[in-house]
């Protein structure tokens, strides 16, 4: 593990961000602590998908996948008498099998392939949901104990418990970004056949990282479910929301430590806006913040510089690529 | 009573075949997973109902015209967007293209409404030794079948034709015999989306069409195309057929409820036993 | 890096004020709708229910609260037909908007899960389009239903083809795999076994299904005398369509709910004939309303002369909802929560939809199922005895 003054730095600032986070559900009132809620869950699935995606460079589309394992993994224990907090461990260990399950074969996969493969097992999943009635309630839904509690106990606890999740899932992201792991998956994204040759178990390393990501979305999955206490295949099998989450960390940055969180905040910021003003638009117009972000934040905002911005509006004819361009990166 | 059941599916796969063909086509050749084609799609659909509702034409002049308008969208996307970021790698395409399906989905909700419109035609149905053959789903899967084989025959016979198919064979050797690349881009792109709109204004004559089903077109276009090979349009002929047959065995076997999943586990299945599809290597057309 | 912190803080603080300007003496309503996603059809009709209740009452002054005249004040979100945005939404209505009262999303599995947060607030919370029994048997004290439950409809059926048609034996039962239709696929099933009926086919289809041919092939080989489906609209469409390309007859063809509304027969045309329904409200029922509309007649000419259309049982429905509130109201001469609650409970509402009383478990308890039929190209009620307007008729077109 390399720790330099920069990375101290950011560790610092992250550990304080949260503890500025966990001092504002005191003062926050309850939608607000909703919206906290929300964002801490995106952004704890932007950080576990950015293990994947962003350090690994595989285009994973299943993070709904764990996220709906983890939340009917968690209902399902809670129904049957769980406690809750066992329930969420319960879950994170079901998304760890299922990652490993999925992840052996589909991590042989490249580029399209992968990314259909991941897709697809959102839709599989749906459809098990919605038919296996003896254990999921089928379309019928599954009905989760309610928590106990004034309404701002239970927004405060599940905005605390959300958030400390956030946290894990971002010391995580820290640990990788430093350690041999996660010098592992960066040769894995540049070049596999070079990272093998350098001494790396090219295989090994991706499932590992499929795994930690799988654990992570399902914990956030098992939370969510305790929250709405109210689960339904196709609430917990939502095909727009796996992409979203790409879509946010490349708003961020990927790779990066922080790009998950930049990405998440500004996402769900946009959205609110968007959502509050443009009521019959607002999917329009999330396509065209998508399209947007594609265009003129291809590396994230964490990979803007000011110069980057002056060669964009200076010239942007340019940025079509030549024919030559294309063949040579192409093929 | 499985005589029925295999024309049934047959039926149904050649109108899939139609829906696939034009993003294997892109997929293909311009390795861009195009999640806006099931709105295109729906699109091509719309442009017919329109011509023929609103405008009372008939729908042999409307659906060529449906078909052109989506051409040169299709043509005017890639040139004016995809080709810039097309060297990316394929997440940046896939979420672009996605973002895109969003802005045209709302859009076409906007103009249309989201209530269920169709074409009603009655041409009545053969029987033939105790199976039933609806006229217009035989008619809406041969002109399917038809325009495909067209298109085959254009791929291997015309000069841009054959300029697409060096481009998804090298594009590198295909630039430097002096193919304009983009162009070609987006003219596959351009038929990709043409092809679409054929599929819609096929659907339109036999489903209720929302803009809803746009994710189901999708749905089964990914399906059939991993099954024939990206890119292959001789495979998404295959494909289709197979998977219609394969949905329709499906529900006598494993009831109606499982009908929809069987496609997709088997597409997990081939993408992991065939990485290359099941016909093996690449085809060339 | 500047600018983009300071952008995104702009943006922020944007959307943070974003909430509706405060109008001077109003109630607000609250609805989630779902004006995109799979749901976008129902949600715009239910939004047109609750447009009409809200401008019928403001025309005539507004709600009379303990002599100080209210006006009605909708605060509406699309929720994009997802439950989890629903579930925020409402958090919203109540937190940020502060709305005293909720009109629940479409359907019944996006009411349930909102109904956990109305329940945690105590907001009252009507719901117009949610007849499942599930939805309403969790004790909650803030969910009230203007539908009643789905097995008074079937009850209603099954009594009515025994009697009129007594050759029918064997049933087919074809739904959706969705909450609503499975329900009631279920309550059919129990009534037709209950009445000693004998159902052979009973399955459910999965929502992206887009053929039916292979299932209705089945169908057809166990020879049933009447097929119940129920689903979306489109698909019952599809339904019937390829009923007729594989020459599948029957004595009863039910749809729900379908063949309730227009477009159904504009996209079958012919082949809608004979096809029977069931509803839960029409406006031939004609129930008088002292209120507001003046009667259920009256209602549809008011729909009609704003929307252009008549109006379906899913509009008058979400139109009754407002307007229970509002009664409840009046009688309770105050907006807490806990007051109107209390004559929600108690009270019956005599509404353009006919008489609404939600009891202590909330779901409207009053028995008016109506079974229909599509002949010559208009909907006709055949049961109840006291509103019929035609007989029966045997057996579906064949093209």
């Amino acid at each position: 593990m390399i720790i330099d003054r920069a990375f101290a730095l950011k560790i610092a600032f992250g550990v304080l961000l949260f503890a500025c986070g966990a001092g504002l559900s005191a003062v926050l009132d309850n939608y607000y602590l909703q919206v906290g809620t929300t964002l801490a869950m995106l952004c704890a699935l932007c950080w576990a998908w950015n293990i994947v995606g962003g350090y690994m460079g595989y285009p994973a589309l299943c993070m709904i996948s764990f996220f709906g394992i983890g939340a009917y993994a968690g209902g399902i224990a809670q129904a049957a008498g769980v406690s809750e907090s066992l329930a969420w461990l319960i879950a994170a260990g079901v998304g760890a099998l299922f990652a490993l399950l999925l992840g052996v074969p589909l991590l042989r996969l490249k580029g399209h392939y992968f990314a259909v493969g991941t897709i697809a097992s959102v839709e599989v999943l749906r459809e098990v949901a919605n038919n296996w009635e003896q254990l999921t309630g089928g379309a019928v839904g599954l009905n989760l104990p309610i928590h106990a509690g004034s309404p701002d106990e239970v927004g405060r606890f599940f905005y605390l418990a959300m958030l400390g999740l956030a946290f894990l899932a971002f010391l995580i992201t820290a640990l990788v970004d430093r350690t041999k792991f996660g010098f592992g998956l960066r040769c894995i994204r540049q070049n596999e056949q070079a990272a093998s040759m350098v001494g790396i178990d090219v295989f090994k390393y991706k499932v590992g990282a499929f795994v930690l990501t799988g654990v992570l979305g399902a914990a956030t999955g098992a939370i969510y479910a305790s929250m709405v206490a109210f689960l339904e295949p196709k609430d917990a099998f939502n095909l727009i929301m796996t992409i979203e989450i790409p879509v946010m960390v490349m708003l961020g940055g990927m790779g990066t430590i922080f790009g998950p969180l930049i990405g998440g905040v500004s996402y769900v910021i946009l959205k609110e806006f968007v959502w509050a003003y443009f009521i019959n638009w607002h999917s329009g117009i999330l396509g065209l913040i998508v399209v947007t972000v594609i265009y003129f934040l291809p590396v994230g905002v964490l990979g803007l510089t000011w110069r980057d911005i002056f060669k964009k509006l200076g010239a942007s004819k340019s940025t079509r690529p030549a024919t030559s361009d294309i063949a040579r990166s192409t093929s | 009573m499985i005589s029925q059941y295999i024309v049934n599916g047959l039926l149904t796969g050649g109108l899939y075949a139609c829906l696939a063909v034009g993003f294997s086509l892109v997929w293909g050749v311009l390795n861009v997973v195009n999640m806006l084609h099931g709105s295109m799609v729906v699109l091509g659909a719309y442009f017919c109902l329109y011509g023929v509702q609103q405008l009372g034409l008939p729908l042999y002049a409307v659906a060529p015209v449906a078909c052109v308008i989506l051409f040169v969208f299709g043509y005017a996307i890639q040139r004016g967007l995809l080709n810039r970021v097309i060297t990316q790698p394929i997440l940046i395409t896939l979420t672009l293209t996605f973002g895109l399906d969003l802005i045209v989905n709302n859009l076409i909700i906007h103009v249309f409404s989201a209530t269920p419109q169709s074409l009603v035609t009655n041409f009545g149905t053969i029987e033939f030794a105790g199976v039933r053959v609806p006229v217009v789903r035989v008619g809406g899967m041969l002109v399917a079948v038809v325009l495909t084989l067209v298109l085959y025959w254009l791929l291997r016979h015309s000069k841009i034709g054959r300029a697409i198919i060096a481009v998804r064979m090298d594009r590198h050797a295909a630039a430097l015999m002096g193919i304009r690349i983009p162009h070609i881009y987006a003219l596959t792109f351009g038929i990709g989306a043409f092809m679409a709109g054929a599929a819609g204004c096929a659907m339109a004559l036999i489903y209720p069409v929302t803009p809803m089903m746009s994710g189901v077109f999708l749905g089964k276009a990914f399906v059939i195309c991993v099954l024939g090979g990206l890119g292959s349009v001789p495979g998404a002929i295959i494909g289709g057929l197979v998977l219609g047959v394969v949905e329709g065995l499906g529900t006598l076997t494993l009831g109606q409820q499982w009908a929809t999943s069987v496609g997709f586990i088997m597409m997990m299945a081939v993408i992991v036993l065939f990485p290359t599809g099941i016909m093996g290597k690449k085809g060339y057309e | 890096m500047k600018t983009t912190t300071s952008i995104i803080a702009a943006l922020s603080f944007a959307a943070l004020s974003a909430a509706p300007v405060l109008a001077q003496e109003t109630i607000k309503l609250g609805a989630p709708l779902a004006l995109t996603g799979p749901l976008a059809d129902a949600g715009a009709k239910s939004k047109q229910g609750y447009d009409i209740c809200v401008s019928a009452v403001n025309d005539k002054g507004g709600v009379d609260v303990g002599g100080k005249k209210m006006k009605l004040e909708l605060v509406e979100y699309d929720y994009q037909s997802e439950t989890n945005r629903a579930v925020q939404i409402v958090q919203r209505l109540i937190n940020v908007d502060k709305v005293p009262f909720l009109l629940s999303p479409y359907g019944s599995g996006d009411t349930k899960a909102t109904a956990v947060v109305a329940e945690r607030y105590g907001v009252p919370m009507v719901a117009a389009a949610a007849a499942t029994k599930s939805v309403f048997d969790q004790k909650f004290q803030n969910l009230f239903g203007v539908l009643f439950p789905n097995d008074m409809i079937t009850e209603a059926e099954v009594a009515y083809y025994k009697k009129h048609v007594p050759s029918v034996k064997r049933v087919a039962v074809l739904a959706l795999n969705s909450l609503f239709p499975k329900a009631i696929a279920g309550e059919m099933v129990k009534s037709a076994t209950g009445a000693g009926l004998d159902v052979v086919f009973n399955t459910t289809y999965s929502p992206d299904t887009s053929d039916f041919s292979n299932v209705l092939t089945q169908i057809k080989g166990l020879n049933p005398d009447w097929i119940y489906a129920t689903g979306y609209t489109q698909d019952l469409i599809l339904i019937r369509r390829q009923m007729a390309d594989l020459g599948l007859e029957v004595k009863v063809l039910t749809m729900t709910a379908g063949p309730s509304y227009p477009e159904f027969k504009e996209n079958v045309k012919s082949l809608a004939e004979n096809v029977t329904t069931n509803s839960w409200w029409h406006q031939n029922a004609n129930y008088s309303d002292n209120y507001l509309f003046g009667s259920s007649l009256k209602y549809n000419e008011a729909f009609n002369a704003k929307f252009k259309r008549d109006a379906t049982y899913l509009e008058a429905a979400a139109t009754a909802a407002c307007q229970t509130l509002a009664m409840a109201i009046e009688e309770a001469k105050s907006t807490s929560a806990d007051a109107v609650r209390k004559v929600l409970h108690e009270k019956t509402f005599n509404t353009f939809y006919g008489p609404i009383h939600y009891g202590q478990l909330g779901q409207n308890e009053v028995n008016a199922a109506l079974v229909m039929q599509i002949q010559n190209d208009k909907l006709l009620v055949l049961a109840p005895e006291n509103l019929k307007q035609g007989e029966l008729q045997i057996g579906v077109p064949k093209k």
